[in-house]
């Protein structure tokens, strides 16, 4: 409204208000002067009932329209001001006179005269009912000589094209009436049924009609501002139609709106680029910045949140037809052959291009779709194995990891980093857990230690004993060079850029009380282990919400829970027990050192196995599990506080347990099952499956020391985000060396321990390896603050950017759709996946100075969003896309940065800085900060998990 | 450059027994937290210095019935790896055969002879516990293991005088309690508060719980004492 803040009548605003008594003459004036303006307004009119309109006519009419649209503001202005005792409003001639002479309505009859003008009439009149609708307190929708006329005009806008502005004006007049039926419910049915009620043909059928929402359809894909405005407005009528159930019936009965919606989506997909310019070397997922970058992705994600949003607000009738559309229509017509690559059936042939940039498109769907309905059917559309010919789309996306090409392996890796992201149970289940659950991995003898969650703290010890021999040695080097100033020595071998840039990280981590102001992350355990409590955090939050916790459970509790047992045999195998045992437990007990039950049912356990393989078999129970009744367990329970009770409550066969001294007997039994799963295949050792994802996994781990860096950033990023499930089953294979595993593959300690025995090998321990180290070194850090920095100077840009916008033109509708594009909100905290929001900090400066409302947000909570990025794997790979604008001025690429350094240093071409060991080393170091991000996570869950398995209890 | 595998080894074991000892402790708090029943034992690590704990004991059997006793845990440096049980002192000098009266060190070497990491605090306090309520295991237990021989004769030999000494103590030990210390995270208590008595412990479990899970991002004793980086 700056038009009107530029208007002479301020003035007079300002005096009205103070002098409220005087309104009574100065409406007299006011309406006086409007009528004058509607006679010759009127004039005009009934002359050109004689003659063709001219151009003048129509010239005069809008210039005096303009007057009376001015002078029904100020009346307004006045009206809205007062409020009279008894809740009537103050009169307003100038309304009075409009509605009681029907001037709306003999103007619309004029303006079909009109001819060629009859566009610019048309707009004046969408002006003049948007400023009444938005602006007055009167509930004009009510008045026959407002709402006909209103109707008519918006009957005859149906299957026009309009120029642009027209089309604006329509789009902002029906925002503002689905404004007003939002608060007013009753008013809608004025807006239905309208064709019968007022006898208009329209369309050419009579039939039951909602004429905002079909007005509104055709601009739902417009590009800028109108797209956004039309957009609102439908989105309105979605919330309408939860309020009026006729509304939903029509939006899905009769409306054309979920095609539209995905015909659309379908149209915009298939317009995007075949492949995505890559800009760097560690280019691995579309950020926000690429999206407006790229004008087609930013039409179809506008599109895609626009789908979003209808299915969070609308009738559930609409909602359910257009999920619908969208899996039928979208995914796996579309979508899915473009994951695929394929075209009617058949392969296309292959390209990497396309593949990664389908990939990348399916990334950011997935990241982009909060709604719960709509995630729903994108991981159907994962999981679905009829629509694709047989292939699953996870599966084909599996196979991917172990692409040859290290650009469609990266955008592989993060793709399956947001799906494990999403903290989804059925997408965790098909990936891993249903390999795992059973725990077929793990030898028989050692499945009661799943559940010991204190065996997590000596994990520690085994992972960083497994850091390669150099990197050991390198770091306790640089503790010992402590004193010489870290940051000096770093930024003498880049003295260029290291001037320039701050490097202000480390602000946020002064409560550690180790980091100066600049310091680097690399290698700060404090801040893995805060990196880990707080990730665990978030992602034990979304598993509580599961339907189970994963925990281990012997095959034979679950059948118990299906079907009881023969009470009745059960007992006949205690007593046998208790008879045949008691004596051997006796005397273990005794020359043992008084422990736990549990000690006593392991012991018992051992020697039973004979004795009890044979009455299993014959009895047909494939699994037997000793132990005290469930009543006996309760006693114990209650009476923890007390030795006496225990030896009585306990029954004759172990009564030695009242040997155990009343301190050390735990509310909590830690190991209750102990299984005998007499008739398991114990011949299937080394032939159990952890299923093709963290095969595919391993594999690639496997080729560490080869794979590039970025790879390997995030494959131990992905590695380190699945150890964050609290799944004590997942654990199981990837922290806790103490449990072997029976599985096909090698298990992840003997990859891990393979790599370090090949690091050692390669890069043994000598002045020329520990220069290596350090080269790469500085390379990381130096990488590090690249990324900050770009970061900054990305937000500095933006300031000041944003300071010329307000100085500037403030009707730019280019910069207006730029600001209101954010399609990366999300409004559900638990979804606010610390990538998403690492991912907009670190978006690609060259765009930032288009900027958006979300970097200014952005800039608010920098401080906040950094204390999440201190994984390494983040700090040096997930924040990649930050580097590219610096690519320019910078050497980026690897080979270049060691060439520079090694000129610097003086080093220059020396021989035994080949490839090869400048890889290695480079690889060790992310070995060795891998191995310190996993123990952190142990030692994390070593106390998030503990107990967690009785909190029923 | 010298290459010396010993010290490297050092000082990564520097790093990491810090840090396992942080999570020993959190381990323990976590377990005791768990382990004693609502409106028995209390603990909360001290602000300043996570090795010392403030506990609080709620006494509901025995001849000591109904008194309330404040103490404090010391743990060594090098926690879970001491040689001997961690020192419980009394904050209040009540009388106990297992208890010295000269320093109100509590005596637990009839049960743990020795220390070692696979022991719990728990149990220590179990057997606190046990030792508190049970004046007849005490006082039976060998002679050189009972520190203070005069109350276990008197419990022995005077039941009646024993009663009313106890009573006293009791009375004594429950006004003690209102006199408020140094030590931000300690227990004390306002006259008033402490009738309700269901509603009290369930504020502190709450207040412990909330101690314990933010530990990790302000465990200020080993994180702020120390003045250099890893590496």
């Amino acid at each position: 409204m700056s038009w009107l803040r530029s208007s002479p009548l301020r003035q007079s605003f300002s005096r009205r208000t103070q002098d409220i008594s005087n309104t009574g003459t100065d409406s007299k004036a006011v309406s006086d002067s409007f009528c004058k303006h509607w006679q010759q307004v009127s004039d005009i009119i009934n002359r050109s009932e004689n003659r063709q309109t001219q151009h003048d006519d129509v010239l005069a009419v809008v210039n005096h329209l303009d007057h009376m649209t001015t002078l029904l503001l100020v009346e307004l202005h006045n009206c809205n001001k007062i409020a009279l005792p008894n809740g009537q409003h103050p009169p307003a001639p100038c309304l009075e006179f409009m509605l009681s002479e029907n001037l709306l309505d003999s103007l619309y009859e004029w303006s079909l005269s009109t001819g060629r003008y009859s566009n610019a009439v048309r707009l004046e009149q969408l002006k003049l009912y948007e400023l009444l609708v938005s602006h007055s307190r009167h509930q004009l929708l009510v008045h026959e000589p407002f709402l006909r006329p209103l109707l008519k005009l918006l009957a005859s806008c149906q299957n026009e094209i309009f120029p642009h502005d027209v089309g604006k004006r329509l789009v902002i007049l029906l925002n503002q009436l689905c404004v007003v039926l939002m608060q007013n419910v009753h008013l809608l049915d004025l807006f239905f049924c309208s064709t019968q009620q007022h006898g208009l043909q329209m369309n050419g059928a009579n039939q039951t009609n909602f004429i905002i929402f079909s007005l509104l359809i055709p601009y739902v894909h417009s590009d800028g501002s109108i797209g956004h405005q039309a957009r609102d407005a439908l989105l309105l009528c979605m919330s309408l139609s939860q309020k009026n159930s006729n509304i939903g019936t029509y939006i899905a009965n009769h409306s054309s709106m979920s095609p539209v919606l995905v015909t659309g989506l379908c149209g915009l997909y298939s317009s995007l680029p075949n492949s995505i310019e890559v800009h760097s070397i560690d280019w691995f997922r579309i950020t926000a910045d690429d999206v407006n970058d790229m004008p087609e992705l930013t039409l179809f994600m506008n599109s895609l949140e626009f789908c979003n949003a209808v299915v969070q607000v609308a009738h559930l009738l609409i909602r359910d037809q257009l999920l619908d559309f969208l899996y039928q229509g979208f995914l796996v017509p579309v979508l899915g052959p473009a994951v695929l690559q394929k075209l009617k059936g058949s392969h296309l042939q292959t390209n990497v291009e396309s593949q990664i940039a389908s990939m990348a498109y399916l990334d950011l769907i997935l990241r982009s779709v909060t709604e719960p309905g709509l995630l729903k059917i994108m991981i159907k559309f994962l999981l679905d194995n009829e629509k694709f010919d047989g292939e699953r789309i996870l599966d084909v996306l599996i196979e991917r990891i172990n692409s040859p090409d290290s650009r469609l392996c990266m955008v592989t890796l993060t793709l399956f980093d947001t799906i494990l992201g999403l903290h989804n149970e059925q997408l965790m289940t098909e990936l891993i857990l249903k390999y795992l659950i059973g725990a077929r991995h793990i030898p028989i003898a050692q499945k009661h230690k799943i559940n010991k969650i204190q065996a997590y703290a000596k994990t520690v010890d085994y992972l960083l004993d497994l850091a390669p021999e150099v990197m050991k040695n390198s770091n306790m080097i640089l503790a010992e060079h402590k004193s010489l100033d870290y940051q000096q020595s770093s930024s003498a071998s880049l003295p260029t850029h290291t001037n320039i840039v701050s490097r202000t990280i480390g602000a946020n981590w002064n409560h550690y009380g180790l980091h100066n102001t600049g310091e680097s992350l690399y290698s700060n355990y404090h801040a893995y282990l805060y990196d880990a409590h707080q990730k665990i955090k978030r992602t034990k939050y979304s598993c509580d919400q599961w339907t189970d916790n994963y925990f281990y459970k012997s095959p034979h509790k679950q059948r118990q829970n299906a079907k009881m047992p023969n009470e009745q045999l059960v007992q006949i195998v205690r007593n046998f027990l208790s008879e045949f045992n008691l004596d051997t437990i006796t005397t273990t007990l005794m020359s043992d050192e008084p422990s736990n039950i549990n000690n006593i049912s392991n012991s018992s356990k051992q020697l039973d196995m004979d004795s009890l393989q044979s009455i299993g078999e014959s009895s047909g129970y494939e699994s037997m599990k000793y132990r005290p009744d469930e009543d006996e367990e309760h006693q114990i329970n209650s009476g923890n506080d007390s030795g006496n009770q225990i030896s009585t409550n306990i029954n004759s066969n172990i009564t030695i347990v009242k040997n155990i001294e009343p301190w050390r007997i735990s509310r909590f039994k830690d190991s209750q099952l102990f299984d005998l799963e007499i008739t398991e295949d114990i011949f299937t050792q080394g032939t159990v499956s952890l299923g093709p994802f963290l095969t595919s996994i391993w594999s690639k781990l496997q080729t560490f020391t080869s794979n590039s860096l970025y790879v390997n950033l995030h494959l131990t990023g992905l590695i380190s985000h699945i150890a964050l499930y609290p799944l004590p089953l997942v654990h199981s294979i990837l922290l806790r060396p103490d449990i072997p595993t029976t599985s096909d593959i090698p298990s992840f300690y003997q990859v891990l321990k393979i790599l370090k025995q090949q690091i050692d090998a390669e890069l043994p321990m000598t002045e020329d390896s520990l220069e290596l180290i350090d080269i790469g070194r500085t390379f990381l850090i130096d990488r590090e603050f690249k990324l900050i920095n770009a970061r900054k100077i990305a937000l500095e840009a933006l300031k000041a950017s944003n300071a010329s916008q307000l100085s500037t033109s403030q009707t730019n509708t280019q910069t207006s759709q730029l600001q209101t594009y954010d399609p990366f909100k999300r409004q559900d905290d638990k979804r606010k996946s610390s990538s998403n929001s690492i991912m907009s900090i670190f978006r690609r400066t060259s765009t930032t100075t288009a900027s958006s409302n979300s970097n200014n947000n952005n800039a608010g909570v920098i401080g906040a969003n950094q204390a999440q990025t201190s994984g390494f794997a983040q700090i040096y790979g997930l924040l990649a896309a930050g580097i590219a604008s610096l690519r320019d001025h910078q050497p980026n690429s690897l080979e270049l940065q060691t060439s520079s350094i090694n000129d610097s240093t003086g080093l220059g071409a020396n021989s035994y800085i080949n490839e090869r060991h400048r890889d290695l080393a480079i690889a060790a170091i992310i070995l060795d900060e891998f191995l310190k991000e996993l123990s952190s996570i142990s030692q994390e869950m070593s106390i998030v998990l503990l107990n967690e398995n009785f909190k029923n209890i | 450059m010298p290459i010396d595998a010993n010290s490297s080894d050092e000082i990564i074991d520097e790093v990491l027994c810090t840090t396992k000892t942080e999570y020993r402790i959190l381990l323990e708090l976590k377990l005791i937290s768990t382990e004693f029943n609502t409106g028995s034992i209390y603990i909360i690590p001290s602000k300043s210095n996570s090795l010392l704990w403030n506990g609080i004991y709620f006494i509901r059997s025995g001849p000591y019935k109904d008194a309330i006793l404040r103490f404090k845990i010391q743990l060594e440096t090098n926690y879970p790896n001491q040689k001997t049980p961690p020192e419980l002192k009394l904050e209040f000098p009540i009388e106990h055969p297992l208890i010295s009266p000269d320093t109100q060190i509590f005596d637990s070497s009839h049960a743990f002879p020795t220390w070692n990491e696979s022991e719990h605090l728990y149990s220590f306090l179990k057997y606190f516990k046990y030792a508190m309520e049970n004046f007849d295991f005490c006082v039976n237990l060998p002679i050189e293991k009972i520190i203070n021989i005069e109350i276990a004769e008197l419990y022995k030999k005077d039941q009646k005088e024993f009663k009313e000494k106890a009573k006293e103590m009791i009375v004594k030990s429950v006004n003690q309690i209102f006199i408020p210390t140094g030590d931000e995270n300690i227990f004390s208590y306002d006259r008033n508060s402490i009738e309700e008595d269901e509603e009290i412990h369930q504020s502190i479990l709450e207040n412990m719980k909330t101690v314990a899970d933010n530990l990790p991002e302000s465990f200020s004793f080993l994180f702020d004492n120390r003045n250099r980086s890893l590496h």
